[in-house]
């Protein structure tokens, strides 16, 4: 009994009102998205039946192989079906959705951060819901889960392996340079403490991981969030467009979103608004990722010699790992083993009618409610706070992860990034 | 100073740390909970797959 | 200075002064301006310390491990700040033989000063202010600014930080 009840906070009501704004936000954006969709998908159907028409008669004519016939036959069916559903004919068009959901990349991701912002910023958001959209936020964690069913053992070593070694370089080499520097230029201790693990791995998590163990100031602490907060919003929206600009491949993406942008959730939602394939490279490469955080703190202790760390010695190196690990990346795996073992009861995400096949359909609905929470708790004023040092080296350290980041994916190419899913 | 002010102090002080003592791994009850939640539609997911496919794919798409 | 005293004893003087204070140079600024009136119109001086909540915020950041560390540690480091606050402070008006007294709310600095103004019997507050222009005024959350506009009954006066 005392389990479940140290399970739920003791003031839990506070949450609601919040957790159902997020929901309302979230139904909203989802249902708009998924009209822009098919609004997309009938346009592109419209645009696209004459064409494939012609194609199969002039095929046909040729006496080409029927395998490609019945292929093409397959997609002029899906167009037809694209265009009923809307109640279209061959001719009308519908281009303003191909123009929002297609070239402007407006799909519910990019709806839910821009529209929470917008919404946060200039209306504002009443007091009694801020709790529950602070408890929307980490409802990320069970679609990343879900997540789990996308992969298989093969991708975790060769995505996951790949991804571990890029990020742990440069986790590792940011927060090395930036604590080198920064000790060489006398800025305070606490400060590169926080500043060498904020811009090497996870942001502000790391700056609330990290600060108790280097007593940074408050003044400091707030400079390092605020300029952690500005770059990763930034980072967010402009990457997607870059990466377009760029012709990064999706998997390329994913693996240079998970160099360059530190925060979980943001670093979900530009690979998420990439498409799926940047996601599934970008979550695999996170989940590798996020288990560094523990190694990080002691790095930062070892680095800084801190004489308080000797209390947390008498702890051991296994509890301070232990006491620092995110448990729920577990789950994570434990479905990654699942869809390995390629148990005939559970299906895949493609096996139509299986449960690993409907737990795909779920997944996208808790990032919605998360996304929902992090663009509502996107507020201008905290990342204003952003100044001093704690500026300049965020931004330069941003910069060069950014360009590094995307040499070191082009060099890597595609294909070593590509999830495959298995079965 | 009054001992007013200094006992009102006091008691919003401890208050401060209560707060602060309740929210004890909170990151570890988050986590627990998302493995719960994820177990939870796994099982939902193996009971019934249409049933949460349908629900989550077109009932809540409500246009 | 002596100008001045004499045009608000020619008119009324305030008969309580509330003083907001976070230690800051633009505070202690205004520390001057306000026990220069007190002295002046031999009235009380309320000293007001918010402790900003502002960090705590973060504390569930999405991967954040070590929550309850990380808020001892902003929990101390406020109760350190508002240590050597009340310390200086408080030493400041004994030797000058002034009566005070000292308070301490905790939270967001705009609705707390807000809610002692309500809950008290004040009718001047006095805060020190940077001094803002082009982009630092865009960058400032200014709170001085934020509370004219809010505190609709109660004469407010901003001391300036010294021009650097």
């Amino acid at each position: 009994m005392s389990l479940i009840r140290s399970m739920v906070a003791d003031d839990w009501q506070k949450y609601i009102p919040g957790l159902l704004l997020c929901m309302l936000f979230a139904f909203v954006v989802m249902n708009i998205h998924h009209v822009l969709a098919k609004y997309q998908k009938a346009d592109e159907a419209s645009f696209e039946i004459p064409r494939v028409e012609e194609k199969i008669a002039e095929l046909s004519a040729a006496g080409s192989d029927p395998a490609e016939i019945a292929a093409l036959q397959a997609r002029l069916e899906k167009y037809r079906k694209d265009l009923a559903k809307m109640g279209g004919k061959v001719g009308d068009r519908w281009e303003w959705a191909t123009l929002l959901y297609q070239d402007l990349q407006f799909k519910y991701v990019a709806m839910l951060l821009i529209g929470g912002i917008i919404i946060r910023n200039t209306i504002g958001v009443a007091k009694i819901f801020l709790p529950g959209i602070g408890i929307a936020r980490p409802l990320i964690k069970p679609g990343i889960i879900i997540l789990g069913v996308h992969y298989i053992w093969s991708d975790v070593a060769k995505v996951g392996g790949a991804g571990l070694l890029l990020t742990a370089v440069f986790i590792f080499g940011t927060a090395l340079s930036v604590m080198y520097l920064c000790k060489k230029f006398n800025v305070p201790d606490g400060l590169g403490g926080i500043m060498g693990a904020g811009t090497g791995v996870c942001g502000v998590s790391a700056i609330i991981a990290t600060s108790p163990v280097v007593k940074a100031k408050p003044r400091d602490m707030a400079y390092a969030i605020g300029t952690i907060l500005l770059f990763g919003t930034l980072m967010l929206f402009v990457m997607p467009y870059l990466g377009q600009m760029l012709d990064v491949s999706q998997s390329q993406f994913g693996a240079w979103a998970a160099l360059a942008i530190l925060n979980t959730a943001q670093l979900i939602a530009a690979a998420e608004w990439y498409g799926e394939d940047a996601r599934n490279t970008a979550v695999l490469i996170n989940a590798a990722r996020i288990m560094l955080i523990p190694f990080i703190v002691m790095y930062t202790v070892w680095f800084y010699d801190l004489k308080e760390s000797v209390a947390h010695e008498h702890h051991g190196l296994w509890n301070t790992i232990k006491s620092k690990f995110p448990v729920f990346i577990l789950g994570f795996f434990i479905l990654v083993l699942l869809n390995s073992l390629n148990l005939p009861f559970l299906g895949g995400p493609k096996e139509a009618h299986t449960p690993f096949w409907a737990m795909n359909a779920v997944y996208k609905w808790f990032f919605a409610l998360g996304f929902a929470g992090i663009g509502l708790s996107i507020s201008i004023d905290d990342m204003k706070k952003a100044g001093g040092v704690a500026f300049l080296v965020g931004s330069g350290a941003a910069a060069t992860k950014m360009v590094l980041g995307l040499i070191a994916v082009i060099l890597i190419g595609t294909e070593l990034l590509m999830v495959t899913g298995g079965h | 100073m009054t001992e007013q002010d200094i006992k009102k102090n006091e008691s919003t002080e401890k208050v401060l740390q209560d707060t602060s003592k309740r929210v004890l791994s909170s990151e570890k009850r988050e986590d627990i909970w998302a493995i719960i939640i994820s177990g939870v539609i796994l099982l939902l997911c193996s009971i019934n797959p249409d049933a949460i496919y349908t629900f989550f794919k077109k009932t809540l798409f409500i246009f | 200075m002596t100008e001045l005293r004499g045009y608000i004893e020619a008119v009324n003087h305030p008969s309580s002064i509330l003083f907001a204070t976070d230690g800051k140079p633009h505070s202690l600024r205004a520390e001057e301006w306000a026990i220069e009136m007190v002295r002046s119109f031999n009235i009380p001086l309320t000293v007001l310390h918010v402790k900003d909540a502002y960090l705590k915020q973060f504390y569930n950041e999405i991967y954040a491990q070590g929550r309850k560390e990380y808020l001892e540690h902003v929990d101390k480091e406020l109760m350190e700040a508002e240590e050597a606050i009340r310390s200086d402070i408080v030493q400041r008006l004994s030797h000058l033989g002034l009566s005070y007294s000292f308070r301490v709310r905790y939270g967001d600095p705009l609705d707390e000063i807000i809610a002692e103004i309500s809950g008290g019997d004040y009718d001047l507050l006095v805060l020190g202010g940077k001094r803002l222009s082009g982009m630092r005024a865009f960058r400032s959350w200014n709170l001085p600014a934020r509370l004219s506009a809010r505190l609709g009954t109660v004469s407010i006066m901003i001391v300036r930080e010294e021009d650097s």
